[in-house]
């Protein structure tokens, strides 16, 4: 039945509301407010009311189909989606969203996943010896000089070490080489550029003096001085929002070189006609012309963007671990394959590795460690290992999960049953029988594994056994 | 049971409204001045308490006058006596305009 033109509105309301009605109510519900809302436009045609009236009236529909809900979620039907494949899905993206609240939407994530704040950041580069341990240790004072004097593949060469006093409760800070910050084309608050001996006065005058972040410099209150370990800093220059390296926490950057045997970690800008091999025969060259021995002369140079993504390689070595300890004692045995539970089983645990990592990342000092330079030889292992025994946590869990859903409607299966003789295995059969509650099949998990049976043994339900399912 | 429902007083100045002869969801609202939104659930609860029962319009009746059909509502007999007990606990329904 077609109604005057202003009614389309207010019957628009009515259908938008309908689509908040339990389904097999709604075609009822609609038939109702839609007859109603006709004899109420009769009678505002009579009263003279405008069509106002008839929106408010229609308006009351979605209180009407909100209240349709009240015993329509009842224990079963909660409980009923709770079993669901999407219900499960929703819950752990849900578990995501908590993770980046919970952090502040994801700060370390964001400020390492996005460009790097330097200029033309592609020719930066740390440059260690080789190995782990030697990387971790930094590289000597009196070869930076070295190289700073005769290297002819690095544009500028700058030292950072990062300092944590001990028992200090100050903000973290690092201690950088005058030209650090000219190297690394970095700004200050207010937009002008760092010259390259702009500092260098800074670390050998009367007093010392400290470059401070832009939040940090925030939380100063206008104050020019900072106070590290007791010890009073001219607050120099305040950095532009948003840089960083090593780690965002840094707030505070003294300014100093490293004295000759001091090990300290080392930036340095390439020239773009040479390759990182050759600045590393170069750099080598330099040192063993020194006299120093042939291991210590061993250079590594690693792009800084590649430097501070390195840790995702220590979680993705983590979940490699992971699935190579869980696989094996699973003995294999997943569920029979079917598209659609490829897909959900993908999706189920690459979103709980998903917030495993992303709490690694943003709850641990996971993201600060891999740069060279000594900075924390605590929180990288730690945090590694946190993730992998997470990660196995998650596969374990998850194909645990895969082996109590229906193979159908991946439905969690029910109504746990146990049968047979508990101990009685000698040509007999005990353990727990699961059904699925849309009555696809029957799952048969044996008490005791047992070499001349299968571990888990599924039983499809053809349609005659329906009726025994349905439910109200 | 029906005999022990205590009813607010908005859903016995609904019965009330049905109890005197008002039969469809407009016309209550009309009659008691409350809101779609109020009236609509109300009835649905009270349907759902025993207290009231509804019945579709004959479709080809109202066919025949070229208009969609109703949805009536009417008093059950449960409903009458709930309706009688919460006179006795709302007064003031008794003096209600078009139902005394």
């Amino acid at each position: 039945m077609r109604g005057p033109v202003w009614l389309v509105r207010p019957a628009f309301l009515i259908r938008a509301a309908s689509l908040l009605v339990p389904a097999r109510r709604r075609e009822e519900w609609m038939r109702e407010w839609l007859a109603e809302l006709y004899y109420a436009e009769i009678h505002q045609a009579r009263a003279h009311a405008g069509e106002a009236r008839l929106m408010a009236f229609a308006s009351g529909a979605f209180h009407d189909a909100v209240w349709q809900h009240r015993d329509f979620w009842t224990q079963e039907r909660v409980a009923r989606l709770a079993e669901s494949a999407p219900f499960c899905l929703a819950l752990l993206a849900a578990m995501v969203g908590l993770v980046a609240l919970a952090s502040g939407f994801l700060p370390m994530t964001r400020t390492v996943l996005m460009p790097l704040p330097y200029r033309d950041a592609g020719s930066i580069v740390t440059v260690a010896q080789s190995g782990t341990m030697a990387m971790r240790a930094g590289v000597p004072g009196k070869a930076v000089e070295l190289w700073r004097e005769k290297s002819q593949s690095l544009d500028d060469i700058a030292t950072y070490r990062w300092q944590v006093a001990a028992g200090s409760a100050g903000p973290p800070s690092a201690r950088v080489s005058p030209n650090f910050f000219h190297l690394l084309g970095a700004k200050t608050s207010a937009g002008r550029s760092f010259e390259r001996d702009a500092l260098a006065g800074c670390a050998a005058g009367p007093e010392e003096c400290a470059i401070v972040s832009y939040d940090f410099a925030r939380s100063l209150n206008g104050s020019s001085r900072v106070t590290l370990a007791g010890k009073s800093y001219r607050v120099a220059a305040v950095l532009e929002r948003g840089f960083w390296f090593l780690s965002p926490r840094i707030a505070v950057w003294r300014i100093g070189a490293p004295g000759p045997a001091t090990r300290t970690g080392v930036v340095a800008r390439l020239r773009p006609d040479l390759t990182k091999k050759e600045a590393e025969t170069e750099l080598g060259l330099i040192l063993r012309d020194a006299g120093m021995n042939d291991w210590e002369s061993i250079m590594e140079i690693t792009g800084v963007a590649a430097r501070v993504r390195s840790f995702l390689w220590s979680f993705a070595l983590g979940l490699g671990l992971a699935i190579l300890i869980i696989l094996p004692s699973l003995r294999l045995r997943m569920p029979s394959w079917n598209p659609r539970a490829a897909a959900f089983f993908a999706a189920k645990t690459g979103l709980l590795l998903a917030v495993v990592l992303l709490c690694g990342i943003e709850f641990t000092g996971a993201t600060s460690i891999t740069m060279l330079g000594g900075t924390d030889s605590l929180t990288e292992p730690l945090s590694t290992w946190l993730f992998m025994l997470g990660s196995m946590g998650v596969l374990v869990w998850s194909i645990a999960d895969q082996r109590r859903r229906c193979r159908v409607c991946l439905r969690r299966l029910g109504m746990a049953a146990q049968v047979g003789c508990p101990g009685c295995l000698l040509l007999d059969w005990a353990g727990t029988e699961l059904v699925c509650m849309e009555g696809h099949g029957m799952l048969h998990v044996p008490e005791m594994a047992a070499c001349w049976q299968e571990p888990d043994r599924w039983t499809s339900l053809d349609d005659s056994w329906q009726e025994l399912f349905e439910r109200s | 049971m029906p005999d022990e429902i205590k009813l607010t007083h908005t859903s016995a100045l609904i019965l009330q409204t049905l109890g005197a002869g008002y039969r469809y969801g407009f016309d209550v609202m009309e009659a008691t001045g409350l809101p779609s939104g109020t009236v609509y659930p109300a009835l649905r609860r009270l349907e759902q308490l025993g207290l009231i029962q509804s019945t579709w319009e004959k479709e080809s009746k109202a066919l025949a006058e070229q208009r969609p059909a109703r949805k009536y509502y009417k008093l059950t007999a449960p409903g009458e006596r709930t309706l009688a007990k919460a006179v006795q606990r709302y007064p003031l329904l008794q003096y209600m305009k078009g139902t005394s």
